[in-house]
């Protein structure tokens, strides 16, 4: 999930929470004020119905005022109330304020109401009175400001998602910058990216500390491939030193056989060290990803290529070779070492195919196949790919070849597999895509 | 030594005319009757100074003058005041980069050849010595006959265009046709075939292993487990075309080292 969606929700989350709390409690503040308003209008009310009534000796305004204002009702209390004649007890009967419903005929409904009920004197004879307010304006009243909270609520919630889209994506934009360069960033042949400038501090932090991981990396990587080129500078140069002495020696007029034979031998032995020297060169400069620069390269087309390179071999050891051209799988990858890796395979099938056997290629859009006819291997088939491993009959082989070939297809994410077919006497080596995976790179 | 002589009896001033001599002299040139006229001046610039040696010597057996800097100040400053026919430059010096001679030599003496070697096997390398305008492009080790080949079809086509005609006995090379005819009756080689016989004469007199051969031919390539018998069947192919062409036989074998090709019965 986004960090931006995830912060929103959190945001979202709290101003939920607080409308949730503040709706209620703001209705009942409100409705509190309102009644408590309400109440104070009645108490009013009865204050001056009681100053009326004060002076009303026959009781025609006692009979008057509730047939004018329906929210009003006098009632005489019976007589047994004797006690509450005395002059002076002004106050007959408790105030009392509560809610409750009446129909109204206006309306056609029953609504919520405030009644005061209450006693009152109208000359000398005690009355009780209920006095009356309708609540139906003052609902809406309390509605709408609820409503209108509510509507703030919104805009507020509205607003924030806005700024999360809109504004934060302007300021996270140095930090998804950054994401982006370190994403395409190649070691091997990028500078240092340049970042964006940006006023956050947290952002220039990640910049300067990418940069500096960056620069580390780049020292790192220099100096190892400073190292394996000296090294194998240093190796080749002897190399080369012995190598042309002997060749210089081998050139000697009066060399007898018996020495000539012997420098031969060491002649061989060089070539052959130096051959290993190089192979084991090239497969830490795949390890170091050195062959940086790609392209697509067609499998069946560089495969076809190194047949028609390799047909003299093939020819020599009166081999059956067979071959559909196709396109196979088109993989972007450095064209040099897609050359080493299917010459590589090629080369072992020719060698490892008895004299007039046969070799066949089968090319499919996934996956190229070859195959070579042969007896079973004199090792474990899962070794197979390991360095130096080799075929005891065939002692002058590096035994690297197939190690190569191996740690090209993974350098490029693509599957290299072996199997023995028994029935068909046959080695069968599958290079395709790995199954579910993209190829690494670009 | 060998190659002496030369350096005796001509003095550089002489050798423009030389060369012009060289060309014209080079259709009737022929192996039998005539010595190298032309000698190459050749700067070997190798900070390895035993290898230098080594490459010194075996180029000057050949006829070459070869003049020896290890460094690339002292390089650098031979590049600058003397004139040479071709270049053959280590790129991994100690106290500079040998592509940057390169560049000076392309832009002093661009009329020269030039040959680079390099211990890395480092594609870049490769790509920028060529792009930089050097000739050719060897990486160590190397055979020493290879290097003698290289140089000298360097040369041939710096020099003479690819013109020149390579006569060797019987033999006659048209280089630019890729034509062979013995005793002016052509013979039909396979390109193999070819490549075999121009290496045997550039490298006449040597003896080439088997391994050289390989390497010339198929490069790296070819594994050196299964290139002998392979190298021997060509070779047995290409003397018999030959013989049966009415060559003598100037392919002689040293038994379990390799083949001499030579005049010399």
């Amino acid at each position: 999930m986004k960090l931006l969606t995830l912060t929103f929700r959190y945001y979202a989350g709290l101003a939920g929470l607080l409308w949730l709390l503040s709706v209620p409690v703001s209705f009942w503040q409100i409705r509190r004020l309102v009644i408590q308003d309400v109440d104070e209008t009645l108490l009013t009310r009865k204050a001056e119905i009681a100053r009326l009534l004060a002076t009303d000796a026959d009781h025609q305004l006692a009979g008057y005022l509730p047939r004018t204002d329906p929210n009003i009702r006098l009632e005489m209390m019976p007589v047994k109330d004797r006690k509450i004649q005395q002059p002076t007890d002004y106050q007959l009967v408790s105030d009392r304020l509560y809610d409750t419903i009446y129909f109204l005929p206006t309306e056609r409904e029953w609504e919520p109401h405030r009644e005061l009920a209450t006693g009152v004197r109208a000359g000398n004879r005690p009355y009780r009175l209920w006095v009356r307010q309708s609540l139906v304006e003052e609902e809406d009243f309390i509605l709408t400001i609820t409503g209108l909270q509510t509507g703030v609520f919104l805009l507020l919630l509205l607003g924030l998602g806005l700024i999360n889209r809109q504004l934060t994506r302007q300021l996270w934009l140095p930090f998804t910058n950054a994401l982006h360069g370190i994403r395409r960033f190649r070691l091997e042949t990028d500078p240092a990216p340049d970042w964006l400038p940006t006023q956050v501090n947290e952002f220039r932090k990640l910049q300067t500390d990418l940069t500096t991981l960056i620069r580390r990396n780049q020292q790192a990587y220099n100096s190892q491939k400073q190292f394996t080129e000296n090294a194998s500078h240093e190796l080749q140069t002897p190399l080369a030193v012995i190598a042309a002495e002997l060749e210089v020696l081998s050139q000697s007029e009066n060399l007898p056989d018996a020495d000539l034979a012997h420098v031969q031998r060491a002649t061989k032995a060089t070539a052959r060290l130096s051959q290993i020297n190089r192979a084991l060169l090239l497969l830490t400069q795949i390890e170091n990803r050195q062959f940086s620069n790609s392209q697509p390269v067609s499998i069946g087309a560089v495969l076809d290529r190194l047949l028609t390179a390799n047909a003299e071999f093939i020819s020599h050891k009166q081999l059956t070779l067979t071959h559909e051209p196709g396109l196979g799988p088109t993989v972007p990858m450095n064209p040099y070492l897609a050359e080493v890796l299917l010459g590589n395979l090629i080369r072992n099938a020719i060698r490892h195919t008895p004299t007039g056997g046969s070799i066949g290629c089968c090319i499919t859009p996934e996956s190229v196949e070859i195959t070579n006819t042969g007896e079973r291997l004199p090792f474990m088939p899962d070794t197979l790919f390991d360095r130096f491993v080799k075929n005891p009959a065939l002692p002058e082989a590096t035994g690297l070849g197939l190690a190569i070939a191996r740690q090209i297809a993974d350098r490029y994410g693509l599957s290299l597999t072996y199997g023995y077919d028994a029935d068909a006497g046959a080695h069968r080596f599958r290079l395709g895509r790995a199954a579910g995976q993209k190829p690494a790179d670009e | 030594m060998m190659g002496s002589y030369a350096e005796r009896d001509y003095e550089p001033a002489n050798r423009v005319f030389l060369k012009a001599h060289a060309i014209r002299l080079s259709s009737e040139l022929s192996h039998t009757f005539t010595p190298l006229l032309l000698i190459m001046n050749l700067l070997l610039i190798e900070d390895e100074s035993t290898l230098g040696e080594s490459i010194r010597a075996y180029l000057e057996k050949e006829g070459y003058r070869v003049s020896l800097a290890s460094r690339f100040g002292q390089a650098s400053r031979l590049v600058n005041d003397t004139d040479y026919d071709c270049f053959l430059v280590d790129i991994g010096l100690p106290d500079g980069n040998g592509l940057d001679l390169v560049r000076t030599i392309k832009d002093q003496q661009p009329q020269a050849g030039i040959l680079v070697i390099s211990a890395r096997t480092g594609l870049d390398d490769k790509l920028t010595g060529l792009d930089l305008g050097a000739d050719d492009y060897l990486t160590k080790p190397f055979h020493l006959s290879e290097l003698n080949a290289r140089i000298r079809s360097v040369l041939r086509r710096r020099l003479f265009e690819g013109e020149r005609t390579v006569v060797f006995g019987e033999i006659t090379i048209q280089p630019q046709s890729q034509t062979v005819s013995v005793g002016g009756a052509v013979v039909e080689l396979t390109g193999r075939q070819y490549e075999l016989l121009l290496y045997f004469v550039a490298n006449k007199n040597r003896l080439l292993s088997k391994a050289a051969l390989a390497e010339h031919i198929w490069g790296n390539a070819m594994d050196l487990a299964d290139s002998h018998d392979f190298i021997y069947q060509h070779v047995k192919n290409l003397r018999k075309r030959l013989l049966s062409a009415g060559c003598p036989d100037y392919i002689k074998t040293r038994y379990g080292a390799g083949y001499t090709f030579t005049l010399t019965p």
